[in-house]
């Protein structure tokens, strides 16, 4: 018995010691590798957005740029404001009227528009809402037609029949509704057709055929129609706008899509174009008193143009149907005949531009036919295009990333090697660095990349060959894993700083990234 | 009855935790005096074994990658430094349990009777060459602008069931067992050749290997899947020598095949693979796209096949030899293949004594298999005279140092009824 017990004492440490066999972390190993990591060809447009650059037919890369310079929210001209009006119908005679019976009334209104600086004589609705309310003090169920035959859709006028029932002076009958007026149209000459800003109405009154009883009218009795126009927004109008001046005084930044660079840039035969456009059926004076830029340090430097400065006296458009003729006027300003060159190379971070504009400088002279089509009326707009032909001299650009890809597990300790083949006849040199804070922990320091030789003046250059190593060791990718910024700066440098290169769109740097170093390889996880 | 439940304790705790049988019946059932067992009704016997070695990696490399840990440049320099020109390690894991009936009688002869089994078996093996073992290990960088082969290299693995029926020998314990094999899964890659460049500048790899990939029904895991099924011959024949002088036993284990199912895959590696890295073209032409790794496996395979195929179990031929000298001693020699890729013959000798009818020592001294050398030692014991245990190593070395190149252990435990 004895011997069996230690029989089983056996088995169980046995047991015991087998089930310590298990994995409670995975076998790793740092391997001396040297292994390509990614491979591809980088050039101008992966870069740029594509909105802002096209290459013209030599394939000379051209940065682009359009930007409307101005709003000038014509259409608040012919802005019409929420508007209430009371029309009040009296009965004129007392009396006990049959089911069917028309009753007399005494009615002549008018709704009066509440547009005060412009003389509407026709519009287009494109949203807004006519909310009614009729109030009846007759003792009586009658059928109230009411109709706006200025006010129209599809041709249409539109008419309201509202029907009441019993109301008296000290509890009138009160009953209303709402349409929506989009794609409604108005005729504002009122009943004579010869005013503006108004609109005929007409109201008419029988004793409800299907009522019980007679109605018992009592003269002095009256219906009243209340309306409510809630935020009418024209999309079409004519009349007389009035004289109008506006002071426009607009600013906005040139490097919205991409980090403007520090340095000293040449630039050669940039070309800039700020068009007028009239759609409106006004007569327009713009006179531009300012276009000028502000650099990163502050430093202003205005645009001259002669022509750009003395008043532009801009013709209405034509109208024919629903077709608009606008008239256009173009300034372009060039090396030539102003100092676009040079203010491009100042690098303007900032863009003003003031100018005076009058609408109707000289009165009605059209006898009220002015016209607007609220969807395009008067634009002023800049489109820049700067031909890359350079020279640059430290231009230097920079940007920070936030880190917040997941986190890198890997260790590694060695050097990424990036394998460069450029066709751009310019140098760049390449400081990367992890920052947080004040603390900085810099990766590369003047990793310079070299430029190509030009072979022909058409772009053709030897492409050079760079090696940059990037050392990397664990304290940069704990730095990467604990959300530091990336700090990337890029300094550009041509040969020489007053002969222009132009940079072409089958230029490209071949790049290769190529991990040098001990990596820690992990299975079992 | 209280002995009853320990001894069911006993068997399971066994069973689920020791890996691997040993190749031969335990000496004392034959060598002892105290044949009692045989009167019995019934023999249960339960073994396991489990076997890892190597000739190049030791123990602490192969507890590494066994049980996690991180492995320092020295030493792999140093495995790597006294590596042959071909290496080899391997690992075998069983665990089984047969039953002897030895009261009922098969034939009209009563000396046969009839055995069950039933056991589970994993084994792998591999064969390599320093170039190998070093651009896993130490990197490819001292390659570079080399090119280098792999090549020949092999690793296969096997796991699979048995459930057997046989009959025996109840004066020898020789017999004869026909097994229902359950394939649990299968891999095997042969690669002849392996030639890799790494360029000067590590801007590109290039692998051209020319080889065959196998493997059975991924989808299916777990003991005893189906994704396979075959059967198996396991012969024992146990010869006493005249006047109790010793014995002599050949042993031929899982002599037969399993058929993967359909679900089963081959593949052709005789594809050059060129990696140059990522290529982010489409990343830099499409700011929104997102990088994807290409597919290397696809790279390298130009024909997959899927359908069912046969495969050999890992077959293992045992023969032992032991003669007495002297009241109680015996010396024993044997010989063990395993026909693989990796393996090599072993040879062994040693010695026994034996203390009593119930209990006997031995040691033993091997060369060959998956390891080099090993010193080993083997405990025979039968308590109470109804239970055989036999526990032994073929490697002290192997529980003690981690320089060892070899660590296994086996163990019986067996009671008749």
């Amino acid at each position: 018995m004895r011997n069996c017990r230690l029989l089983i004492v056996f088995v169980c440490v046995l047991s015991f010691a087998l089930a310590g066999c298990k994995r409670e972390e995975p076998t790793t190993w740092d391997s001396s590798v040297l292994v390509p990591l990614a491979h591809g060809r980088l050039t101008l447009d992966n870069i740029i957005v594509d909105s802002l650059l096209s290459a013209d037919e030599s394939g000379l890369w051209n940065l682009r740029f359009n930007r409307d310079l101005a709003d000038f929210n014509l259409d608040s001209i012919v802005n019409v404001r929420d508007t209430v009006v009371n029309l009040e119908c009296n009965l004129p005679i007392s009396g006990s009227f049959n089911p069917g019976f028309v009753v007399p009334v005494d009615f002549g209104e008018e709704i009066h528009l509440n547009v005060p600086s412009v003389q509407l004589k026709h519009a287009v609705l494109k949203s807004g809402r006519l909310e009614y309310t009729l109030i009846s003090s007759v003792n009586g169920d009658l059928i109230c037609n009411f109709e706006i035959p200025g006010l129209k859709k599809n041709g249409q006028p539109e008419l309201f029949v509202v029907s009441t029932n019993l109301g008296s002076s000290a509890a009138p009958y009160t009953t209303g509704g709402s349409i929506d007026l989009s794609g409604y149209s108005l005729d504002l000459t009122g009943a004579s057709g010869t005013t503006f800003n108004r609109i005929a109405t007409n109201f008419n009154i029988l004793v409800d055929p299907l009522a019980p009883n007679p109605a018992q009218v009592i003269a002095g009795d009256n219906v009243i129609m209340q309306l409510h126009f809630v935020h009418p927004d024209l999309t079409y109008a004519d009349g007389y706008f009035g004289e109008h001046h506006y002071n426009l005084n607009e600013q906005f930044e040139v490097g919205e899509n991409f980090n403007l660079p520090s340095g000293v840039l040449n630039l050669d035969g940039a070309q800039m174009h700020v068009d007028v456009r009239n759609a409106v059926g006004i007569d327009a004076q713009m006179h531009f008193t300012n276009l000028s830029g502000v650099n990163a340090s502050g430093n202003a430097l205005m645009l001259n143009h002669g022509p750009l400065y003395v008043p532009l006296n801009i013709s209405r458009a034509v109208r024919s149907g629903d077709q608009v003729v606008a008239n256009t006027y173009a300034y372009e300003l060039n090396a030539s005949n102003s100092n676009l060159d040079a203010f491009m190379e100042f690098l303007p971070k900032t863009l003003n531009v003031a100018a005076d504009v009058v609408l109707n400088p000289m009165g009605n002279i059209t006898d009220g036919n002015d016209f607007i089509f609220t969807a395009d009326a008067l634009e002023a707009s800049v489109s820049l295009d700067v031909p890359l032909r350079l020279g640059m001299h430290d231009l230097a650009f920079a940007d920070t990333l936030e880190i917040t890809a997941d986190a890198l597990e890997e260790v590694f300790n060695g050097d990424l090697v990036l394998w460069a083949k450029s066709d751009f006849p310019c140098e760049a040199k390449c400081d990367l660095f992890l920052i947080d804070g004040s603390d900085s922990r810099s990766i590369v320091e003047n990793a310079t990349l070299h430029a190509a030789s030009l072979t022909s003046a058409m772009g053709q250059t030897a492409a050079a060959e760079s090696f940059i190593h990037l050392p990397i060791d664990t304290d940069i990718i704990t730095r990467w894993n604990a959300n530091h910024r990336l700090v990337i700066r890029v300094t550009l440098n041509t040969l020489s700083q007053t002969d222009v290169v132009g940079i072409y769109d089958h230029f490209g740097i071949d790049f290769k990234l190529i991990a040098n170093g001990d990596y820690q390889i992990h299975i079992g996880e | 009855m209280s002995m009853s439940r320990n001894f069911i304790f006993a068997i399971s705790v066994f069973v689920v935790s020791i890996q691997m049988v040993h190749a031969q019946l335990p000496s004392l059932l034959l060598l002892s005096d105290d044949s009692l067992y045989r009167q019995s009704n019934a023999l249960v016997l339960a073994t396991g074994e489990a076997r890892l070695g190597s000739n190049s990696l030791d123990i602490s490399f192969m507890k590494k990658m066994v049980l996690g840990g991180h492995i320092d440049k020295q030493q792999i320099s140093d495995l790597y430094s006294a590596m042959g020109n071909q290496n080899r390690a391997g690992y075998q894991a069983a665990g089984e349990l047969s039953f002897y009936n030895f009261r009922d009688t098969l034939f009209p002869d009563p000396t046969w009777g009839l055995k069950a089994t039933l056991g589970t078996n994993y084994h792998g093996a591999a064969s390599f060459n320093p170039t190998l073992f070093s651009t896993i290990f130490q990197g490819n960088q001292s390659f570079a602008g080399d090119t280098i082969d792999l090549g020949p290299f092999s690793l296969q693995t096997q796991s699979w069931q048995k459930f057997g029926l046989g009959i025996f020998n109840k004066k020898t314990l020789s017999g004869i067992t026909l097994s229902l094999v359950e394939g649990q899964s299968f891999q095997s890659l042969i690669v002849q050749q392996a030639d890799m460049h790494t360029s000067n500048t590590g801007d590109t790899i290039t692998l051209a290997p020319a080889g065959d990939y196998w493997r059975s029904d991924t989808t299916r895991s777990g003991w005893a899947n189906g994704s396979g099924v075959g059967v198996a011959l396991d012969l024992d024949y146990n010869l006493p020598l005249q006047n109790d002088m010793g014995m002599i036993s050949i042993s031929v284990r899982d002599l037969g095949f399993v058929k993967w199912n359909d679900a089963s895959e081959q593949y052709a590696l005789n594809h050059k693979a060129v990696w140059t890295g990522l290529d982010v073209n489409p990343w830099l032409q499409n700011h929104g796209d997102t990088l994807s790794k290409p597919n290397v496996e696809d790279s390298l395979v130009t024909d997959r096949r899927q359908g069912a195929f046969v495969a050999p179990l890992p077959l293992g031929v045992h023969l032992r030899y032991m003669k007495r000298f002297g009241r109680n001693n015996y010396y024993e020699a044997g010989w063990s293949i395993w026909p693989n890729r990796a393996a090599v013959p072993q040879v062994y000798a040693g010695v026994s004594h034996s203390f009593s009818n119930h209990f006997m020592m031995s040691g033993r001294l091997s060369l060959g298999g998956y390891t080099r050398w090993g010193l080993g030692a083997e405990v025979q014991w039968m308590p109470c005279g109804t239970w055989i245990v036999r526990a032994g190593t073929n490697a002290i070395g192997g529980l003690i140092f981690d320089a060892a190149h070899g660590r296994d252990g086996y163990v019986s435990i067996g009671r008749s009824f």
